[in-house]
């Protein structure tokens, strides 16, 4: 949904004929090389805005290669009847 | 002139429990989810109990909407809004109040083909639950979906493809209920003017067709078809003096939907079409198709001498034909779901109701114990699935709510501990939705629904490579990339595929 619009996948996911359905399979590697260049122009960025992470498990420990510092700043645990959910809430900087 | 039999105290005093029961049911739907809900948080929290509602409920309570075909649910939802000043009350007394205004009008509608009180009343829920009744497509009634084993059978989505819901279509807001209530009103207009030409209420009707433009689409256009073959057969068959206004209002209704498609250009409107000429099949088409062929019987019975009401019916019975394979003819498609929600089963049901009916009275067994027992049977029967209906979309859309609660409050406590936040980054992409709607007023959040569905990516030229695209919607690629890297998602595609896939399963 973030790289492709709505017009592109329709016909793809109601599986219709179009020509956009030979070519999206073959995009997996492209994406991947992309995202990569992505990730490479985020790490040579000196200043990027902070912003909060939330996520419903603790995040794994510091990964050295990690493009960000995420400090953990929240937890809530919302209970309704016989449904349990967390919610952490990191903040995350450049590092 | 027809005589209804005399009716004893006791018969009058079962009709208004039946009708005060039935009212009590809509409401059992509309309060007991938001209730408990408030209950277990210890505090009064709305409840989202259908797909997407939020996106739209907040829209309207911002008001950031334009004049298009939600724009009566929309200024009705802001109305509410101004009123309560809490995005939460606002959502709920919508909530409680259009799908009560939806039985009434369901009520209304059925009223022109019956008078008999429970015979009406089941109309009426048939009416307002007709897709989730007969598509057999509905979690909420179904646990393995009967549609979902002709798909299987047929295996071509082209062809049988199941519209999935957990939701019961008449409780989601704003849209289709608001649909719903204006249509059954318009048709009820239709019916009972076509039914004994009653010359004043077809003008009205004709006055009242050009204001559909601002009506859901699919509801709109299916009351237009319904209107459009009752004047032609009016015109043709009856000879009755429908044509200059039908044509009158026809040409009014062009002209306000010209003004409004130029006045707001809707973007991405063009992914609601699809370029085919494949039939479509549904359980809809099916159920008109037997219609259609059991009322050429009956009209074969009667020498080819068919009345109003067979007439009528043929038209409901059309509809589902017309939607969804107009397509063979024109060669452009609108997404066949929408017909499905908005229109196509509440036409079955008109149609074979108005059969039914007619059958009934003119057999005179109309008010026998018999045919009342059935019809009390079929309402008790209606009744318990509705209670159970609404038990099952309770339990289905808890944990969605509860982790937006808890997104929410976790959002609170951090920005006591570190202040100001920029944006947020969520678990899912539909997270957003939901969220926002409990989270402080401005919380931003990176790379959500909303944002996806307000700021789509350009489509995809055909002459472009991945590359070229990549660079036309460098924006929204950032944005994605952006939310994937700082959710932690390695540079690699297999990550990239199933972290995807495991977010498409997520629940908008």
């Amino acid at each position: 949904m973030y790289f492709f619009s709505q017009s592109d996948c329709w016909p793809t996911f109601s599986n219709f004929s179009s020509p956009n359905r030979q070519r999206m399979p073959s995009i997996a590697a492209p994406m991947e090389t992309l995202y990569a260049a992505f990730l490479q122009r985020l790490r040579e960025t000196p200043d990027i805005r902070p912003a909060l992470l939330i996520t419903n498990e603790p995040l794994p420990a510091v990964d050295q290669a990690a493009i960000f510092d995420s400090r953990l700043v929240a937890t809530v645990v919302v209970r309704v009847r016989g449904y349990e959910t967390r919610a952490y809430a990191y903040h995350q900087t450049k590092r | 002139m027809r005589f209804l039999p005399l009716r004893r105290p006791y018969s009058i005093l079962l009709d208004r429990v039946a009708i005060a029961t039935t009212v009590g049911l809509i409401l059992f739907g509309s309060l007991w989810g938001v209730t408990r809900f408030s209950l277990a948080l210890g505090e009064f929290s709305w409840m989202q109990q259908a797909y997407d509602e939020p996106f739209y409920l907040w829209r309207a309570f911002t008001h950031d909407f334009a004049i298009d075909n939600r724009l009566v649910s929309n200024l009705f939802a802001a109305a509410l809004g101004g009123l309560t000043g809490s995005f939460d009350a606002m959502a709920e007394v919508v909530g409680l109040v259009m799908p009560l205004a939806v039985f009434a009008s369901a009520w209304v509608l059925s009223g022109t083909w019956d008078r008999v009180v429970i015979r009406r009343l089941v109309w009426a829920l048939l009416l307002v639950f007709a897709f989730d009744l007969l598509s057999f497509s509905n979690y909420v009634l179904f646990d393995t979906q009967p549609s979902s084993w002709v798909a299987k059978a047929i295996g071509d989505p082209r062809i049988w493809k199941v519209d999935a819901m957990a939701f019961f279509v008449a409780h989601r807001r704003p849209e289709p209920q608001m649909g719903m209530m204006i249509s059954f009103i318009y048709l009820a207009g239709v019916v009972a003017s076509f039914t004994n030409w009653r010359p004043t209420l077809y003008r009205v009707v004709c006055a009242a067709t050009p204001f559909l433009v601002v009506v859901y689409v699919n509801a709109a256009l299916i009351d237009i078809i319904v209107f459009g073959l009752t004047s032609l057969i009016a015109t043709v068959i009856y000879r009755r003096p429908a044509m200059v206004p039908f044509a009158l209002s026809i040409a009014a209704t062009i002209a306000v939907f010209v003004v409004v498609v130029f006045a707001n250009p809707t973007p991405n409107l063009e992914s609601a079409f699809i370029a085919t000429r494949l039939p479509i099949l549904r359980p809809s088409v099916l159920m008109a198709v037997l219609g259609l062929v059991g009322l050429a019987i009956v009209v074969a019975w009667r020498g080819w001498v068919p009345l109003s009401r067979h007439w009528l019916a043929g038209v409901f019975l059309a509809v589902p034909l017309i939607t969804l394979n107009q397509q063979i003819v024109t060669g452009v498609a609108i997404l066949p779901q929408n017909w499905e929600l908005n229109g196509n089963y509440v036409c079955i049901v008109a149609g074979l109701a108005i059969l039914v009916s007619g059958w009934l009275d003119e057999k005179g067994i109309g008010h026998s114990a018999i045919t009342r027992g059935v019809f009390a049977g079929l309402w008790v029967l209606l009744g318990a699935l509705v209670v159970r209906g609404h038990l099952r979309v309770e339990a289905a859309f808890v944990p969605r709510n509860a982790d937006s609660v808890a997104y929410a409050r976790a959002y609170r406590e951090a920005s006591e501990a570190i202040g100001k936040i920029d944006v947020v980054v969520l678990p899912h992409l539909f997270d957003e939705s939901l969220f926002v709607t409990r989270a402080p007023r401005g919380a931003a959040v990176l790379g959500g629904y909303n944002w996806l569905i307000l700021n789509p990516a350009p489509r995809w030229r055909i002459e472009d490579g991945l590359t070229e695209h990549a660079q036309r919607a460098r924006r929204n690629f950032d944005i994605g990339f952006e939310t994937l890297a700082r959710r932690g998602v390695p540079p690699s595609a297999p990550a990239l595929a199933r972290k995807s896939a495991r977010r498409s399963a997520g629940q908008r």
